[in-house]
């Protein structure tokens, strides 16, 4: 149990990974023919960019492929002088006898200082018979025109909940998990598409007890089951203020949730209430954010979310 | 860059090589033409630059690299992957040319045997017009290790000063000629380039073009494609030559020698560049849902972060929203604006999520008081560069250094006195330029205080006889904007807060 699930489950080969179709397809001729473009991989964490990148690099170059592969992420340094240097030292090196070209794979390139990515940009053209570039980003927003410009552009979505069901219920088949159906439905609800996430809440669950039931679930993973955030609103609207605080006490303690997780996931089933009003769910909203951003400045939780809950109640109280 | 046919890049495969081959911008090749005529009889023209300004993908590096291989002249070429200060600049050029010390050797030489001094994407040049000291600069190029001018110092005073003394023509390139100009005095500086510098303004590549490109590189390719299917990608595509070859080389690798459009379509599901993304579609649909829940799906995919997400909405809103709605939700809106800007102070990004979720709650919570007549969004006119925002915030940060003072306390102090001063409604008149004159402005300013469009009528006559206004200010405002030069460097990168 040392080695953690997501690396001994991160597909090895383009062609096993789940959902992306449109990507997968693309990424898999690419390997096929041994070769591809600078390319740019955009989306949310989570939905298999480095997956893609580091299984599309082993497809072309075997396993030794890690010799022709210069990883840097956020953490390195993002300044115009580490691209002047670090990168174009490597870009402009040979690659390993026998294969043709190497790989840059820069991860969360979004956080390059725009006179950084202008650096790059030239780097990517002159450079480019021997040198590929691999860009991921969060927000492709953050990158300048020129780059995107340069590459084959690939956006990564949320994997579908049946995706992530689909491939936690093979991990944890061949991990030997008792996984219950109603607890793999949760682990997909709660990992909100991303397979990284889920696949490690898995894995904390099961270290616990290898029957993984939905309670250990939503208790391992510090998430309250929609039940008790509807229940909360519920009594904010009914049963007044002292109820609804017990209540909210309850879900924290329970589930082992800070502050600002509870509003987050209140937030989140907010939107699925039906017994409030669009005009009643902004006012809801606007108290949520302005507890969030209160804790966030650095105000006592405990007072913040009982002053969330009183305001909650007196707008929804009959 | 020659690179040979067998290129494993289409993009690099098909690049133009001449200047006949050169596609689209027809007129612009032809003013090239006439820039060229100037070197030709022999002796130095006017204007010894070419600034190639406009948006990627349209041809500036490759019209350079053409410029060359016709004309037989060898190229040096310095781009933002290296350091670019004065002293970089400066041994380039002398690399290249006879600029300081082969003065002679190049006067004994034939005039033809030129070289092309390429400086690619000088809008990225870090830092403004300010000058270093020539000691520093020779201390530079003199020692291999340690030099004293680091990044990009003194990189934009020395290619004005390239510009003015080189024998060889050197041409620039640049996305963006704004952010070469600066952000403190651009006008000057703007001038200042164009007097020595053919600034030559590329479009984006139109429909025609691309789609005589896109069959020819299919054809010696071969590979084939439906007519739906060539005009659905040309329909996306910006205008972006590069990535119209690059997109069609991605599309031939799945496409088995013949492209159709149920694969132009899955392309543009998952592989849109940002320009390709429709904002507005997303938009549309988020103020047309009944819930904040659909709302905020409706954004999740437009790829634009927070701050800008928050920024379309609130323009919008104006126009979508009656005034009724507006009220309601303003509160809404101005909070999700102070959370976002938590990010700021304490690096808090899961603030973020406020910063989209309460304007696509809000929207959704005042659906019923929609104006009529449906929903047209619009691109926020704030962030465009250039809007008048933009020309207030640059006059702001100009007056506030030339009178010393800070820029917060000038705009909450000095800004609304001098909008007060020249307000008509407390009977002041559009053609009183005494404080005007007297605090260094401009026509431009002028008018922008007044709130009156340059291009109108009433603006161009006000711009007229505020020029035939004596001179006497002239030395008061050349002091000033010496003043704005010390403080350019660290003002440069906040323009793009948004980019």
């Amino acid at each position: 149990m040392s080695e953690l699930w997501v690396e001994r489950h991160r597909p090895r080969s383009v062609s096993e990974m789940k959902g992306q179709r449109a990507v997968v397809d693309r990424l898999s001729a690419y390997s096929e023919s041994k070769t591809f473009p600078h390319l740019m991989f955009a989306g949310p964490p989570g939905t298999g960019k480095t997956t893609a990148a580091l299984a599309l690099t082993r497809d072309v170059f075997g396993d030794g492929f890690r010799n022709n592969l210069l990883e840097m992420n956020a953490s390195d340094e993002r300044k115009l002088e580490s691209i002047r240097t670090k990168v174009k030292q490597f870009a402009r090196t040979a690659p390993m006898p026998g294969t043709s070209f190497k790989v840059i794979f820069l991860d969360e390139a979004d956080a390059l200082t725009s006179d950084a990515q202008g650096a790059l940009r030239r780097i990517m053209e002159q450079f480019a018979e021997t040198c590929r570039f691999i860009l991921s980003c969060n927000y492709s927003s953050k990158i300048v025109e020129a780059i995107q410009s340069r590459c084959a552009v690939f956006r990564f979505r949320p994997l579908d909940s049946e995706k992530v069901l689909e491939k936690v219920m093979e991990v944890a088949n061949s991990e030997g998990v008792e996984l219950e159906e109603t607890a793999a439905r949760a682990i997909a609800d709660v990992s909100l598409g991303d397979l990284r996430k889920a696949i490690t809440s898995l894995q904390v669950a099961a270290s616990l007890d290898s029957h993984v039931t939905r309670d250990l679930v939503y208790e391992t993973t510090a998430t309250a089951p929609p039940e008790e955030l509807h229940g909360f609103f519920l009594a904010c609207k009914e049963d007044g203020f002292q109820p609804a605080r017990r209540r909210m006490r309850e879900i924290l303690d329970r589930f082992g949730l800070a502050g600002t997780d509870l509003v987050n996931q209140l937030h989140r089933e907010l939107g699925k209430v039906t017994f409030l009003d669009e005009p009643q769910k902004l006012k809801v909203t606007e108290a949520m954010a302005e507890c969030d951003f209160r804790m966030v400045e650095g105000g006592g939780e405990s007072l913040q979310l009982d002053a969330m809950a009183a305001r909650i109640c007196s707008m929804l109280g009959n | 860059m020659e690179q040979g046919k067998e290129d494993d890049d289409w993009a690099e495969r098909y690049r133009p090589s001449t200047l006949s081959d050169m596609e689209g911008n027809g007129d612009k090749i032809r003013r090239v033409r006439i820039w060229l005529e100037g070197w030709e009889s022999g002796k130095t023209p006017k204007k010894r630059g070419l600034l190639l300004s406009g948006p990627p993908g349209v041809g500036k590096t490759t019209l350079a690299h053409a410029i060359a291989k016709e004309k037989g002249w060898s190229i040096v070429e310095l781009n933002a992957s290296e350091q670019r200060n004065a002293a970089a600049i400066r041994s380039s050029a002398t690399r290249g040319s006879q600029y300081v010390s082969l003065e002679n050797f190049s006067r004994g030489s034939e005039s033809t045997g030129k070289t092309v001094i390429l400086l690619d994407e000088v809008d990225h040049l870090s830092g403004g017009f300010s000058q270093v000291s020539e000691e520093r600069i020779h201390t530079t190029m003199g020692s291999e290790e340690g030099p004293v001018l680091k990044g990009d110092s003194g990189g934009k005073a020395e290619l004005l000063n390239l510009l003015n003394k080189t024998e060889n023509p050197v041409i620039m390139t640049c996305n963006d000629p704004m952010k070469l100009w600066g952000r403190g005095n651009w006008r000057r500086n703007r001038d200042r380039v164009n007097r020595v510098a053919e600034n030559i303004i590329f479009e984006r590549v139109g429909a025609t073009d691309l789609r005589r490109i896109a069959l020819r590189v299919l054809d010696s390719e071969g590979v084939g494609i439906d007519p739906e299917a060539l005009d659905a990608l040309i329909r996306r595509n910006p205008g972006d030559l590069r990535a119209l070859v690059k997109d069609l080389q991605s599309l031939s690798v799945t496409a088995n020698g013949h492209v159709d459009i149920a694969s132009v379509s899955e392309l543009s599901g998952s592989v849109l560049r940002d320009s390709q993304i429709n904002v507005f579609e997303s938009l549309k649909r988020a103020y047309n849902s009944d819930s904040g829940l659909l709302a905020s799906e409706a954004i999740l995919n437009s790829d634009k972060d927070p701050d800008e997400i928050l920024a379309w909405f609130s323009w919008n809103n104006q126009s979508v929203i009656s005034s009724r709605g507006l009220e309601e939700i303003s509160g809404a809106m101005c909070n999700s604006d102070s959370y976002l800007a938590a990010k700021f102070t304490n690096r808090a990004f899961r603030s973020w999520y406020w910063g989209s979720s309460l304007p696509t709650q809000a929207i959704a919570a005042v659906a019923d008081t929609k104006n009529d007549g449906g929903v047209f969004i619009s691109f926020p006119e704030f962030l465009r560069r250039g809007g008048e925002t933009w020309r207030n915030i640059d006059l702001i940060e100009r007056l506030a250094g030339s009178m010393g003072t800070s820029k917060s306390s000038f705009r909450e102090d000095l800004w609304p006195a001098l909008l007060a001063i020249h307000d008509k409604s407390l009977g002041a008149s559009e053609s009183d330029f005494t404080v005007a004159k007297k605090i260094g402005m401009t026509g431009e300013d002028h008018l922008a205080i007044l709130g009156i469009p340059k291009t109108s009528k009433v603006g161009k006559s006000i711009l007229e006889e505020f020029a035939q206004v004596g001179e006497k200010f002239e030395i008061e405002e050349a002091v000033s904007e010496d003043k704005m030069e010390q403080s350019e460097d660290e003002t440069q990168s906040t323009l793009d807060s948004f980019g």
